[in-house]
């Protein structure tokens, strides 16, 4: 199944993946087709997160986003 | 423009000049001097329930977010404008964001506000990120889920704000079973004329067996006989107005828990008028977006009923629309008499005066310093205009 989450600041699609040996959350990034793939401990951590933790990500200049053409 | 300073375009009889509808420059004073120093109505809690929810909306007549923090739960309200150049940074009515990006040149907040990140940002090696987050409105308190902001730092708490209002703004909040919602969302209406007409036609019942003839006769059609409100407005000693003090009014249909005003209009027993531009009408809340001089928006927020069944909320819904929804029976109508041919009218500046005396020799003193008048008697208006002349004479 695959889930589109959109709102006026992103677009992702989201789905599990089963081509490995166990399964995986695909989520791809429909503004520049980035992908990631995180398996089942990395979303479990992902649960201690709080939004302030991701800030890092959120920042534009510190992530691979300053390497995509087009800034997004 | 008049000459007039602003504390004598309202004389002590009760006339009104016409450049309080016109001009640009007493537009301008009353953004300094109503909208930078009262209470604005902002959201109801039910639009930003859950943990990174958000509105937009106008803080009187500034563009803010409403937002509901990520992490903390607590809700914000900020202006609705890049520290960069200047955009605004959410442009959807309503979301769930945790974090916003500016659409002009990327920049990220979080939801409370604090800038997070700069596009390409080594061209900006000085800049104090700190200083650069989205501007906080001072503060933020709410009464019966209906949020308040205030530009003012300092000044009289929401509760004292509210003063005898309270009463009937905790009454609106309990017509459903569990409380009510704001979750259909809004119409809005835009018309070229000012804000504060729509604030007196609200609570003008005058008007109600002229402007709206053709709906009353639809009315007496339907049910065999005319219908009894505008016997009621005349005549009902239960139904008065009532000027509440602090610039607010109400209007009841007989009592406020239990009155109805038997026109078809909505359940709500009392209209009521939160200074400066917040009204309940109906099953509606009415928040008033002033634009300009000659230019304002309105944005009508049927509210439903918390515990109640679908049924009962498509009553209030279809209810609601059949007077006040675009091609409603009523709505249309004060648009084209109460607000274009007066904006028309008032081009005539000869004689620039208005008459807004009716029912003065009738206001009666009630409990708690406040003014009961005749249902058709213009005792909200002259409610509203005594706190706005207080607010507009006094030194910036």
């Amino acid at each position: 199944m695959r889930l589109e989450l959109s709102s006026e600041f992103a677009s992702v699609t989201v789905e599990v993946d089963r081509r490995g040996n166990g399964p995986r959350l695909r989520i791809e990034n429909q503004q520049n087709r980035r992908v990631v793939y995180l398996d089942p401990l990395e979303l479990a951590s992902l649960t201690w997160l709080t939004h302030e933790h991701l800030g890092p990500f959120l920042d534009p200049s510190q992530t691979g986003w300053r390497n995509d053409d087009g800034g997004i | 423009m008049s000459t007039l300073a602003p504390a004598d375009l309202i004389t002590d009889d009760w006339r009104l000049h016409g450049s309080i509808y016109t001009s640009p420059e007493i537009f301008a004073l009353e953004r300094e001097r109503i909208f930078r120093t009262s209470w604005l109505y902002v959201a109801h809690e039910s639009e930003v329930r859950e943990p990174g929810d958000y509105k937009t909306t106008y803080a009187g007549t500034q563009p803010v977010i409403v937002a509901r923090g990520a992490d903390d739960g607590e809700v914000r309200v900020l202006l609705n404008r890049c520290r960069h150049r200047g955009s605004i940074v959410c442009h959807d009515d309503a979301g769930s964001a945790n974090y916003f990006r500016c659409p002009y040149h990327g920049w990220t907040y979080r939801n409370s506000g604090e800038l997070r990140g700069i596009t390409y940002d080594d061209a900006y090696p000085h800049l104090d990120r700190a200083t650069l987050g989205l501007v906080r409105l001072p503060r933020v308190d709410s009464c019966a889920g209906f949020v308040f902001a205030s530009f003012a730092p300092d000044g009289p708490g929401l509760d004292e704000y509210l003063g005898n209002a309270r009463r009937y703004l905790e009454l609106v909040a309990r017509q459903g079973p569990e409380g009510i919602r704001l979750s259909a969302g809004a119409h809005k209406l835009r018309y070229r004329g000012n804000w504060k007409l729509q604030i007196e036609n609200t609570i003008d019942n005058y008007h109600f067996g002229f402007v709206h003839r053709s709906f009353l006769e639809v009315l007496a059609d339907r049910m065999g006989q005319p219908p009894p409100i505008v016997d009621n407005i005349l005549h009902n000693p239960e139904w008065r107005t009532i000027d509440l003090g602090n610039g607010h009014s109400v209007h009841e249909f007989g009592d406020p828990e239990t009155g109805n005003n038997q026109g078809q209009l909505g359940d709500l027993p009392f209209n009521l008028i939160l200074f400066p531009n917040l009204c309940f009408v109906g099953a509606q809340v009415r928040h008033i977006l002033p634009k300009a001089a000659d230019r304002t928006e309105v944005r009508l927020y049927p509210m439903l009923h918390e515990g109640e069944s679908e049924e009962m909320n498509a009553r209030i819904l279809r209810a609601h629309e059949g007077f006040y929804g675009p091609s409603g029976m009523g709505g249309a109508d004060d648009i084209e008499v109460a607000f274009d041919r007066v904006t028309e009218g008032l081009q005539a500046i000869e004689e620039d005066w208005l008459q807004m005396s009716r029912g003065m020799h009738r206001e009666q003193p009630g409990e708690n310093g406040i003014l009961i008048g005749h249902a058709a008697d213009e005792v909200p208006q002259r409610a509203f205009y005594r706190r706005w002349r207080k607010l507009m004479a006094e030194a910036a």
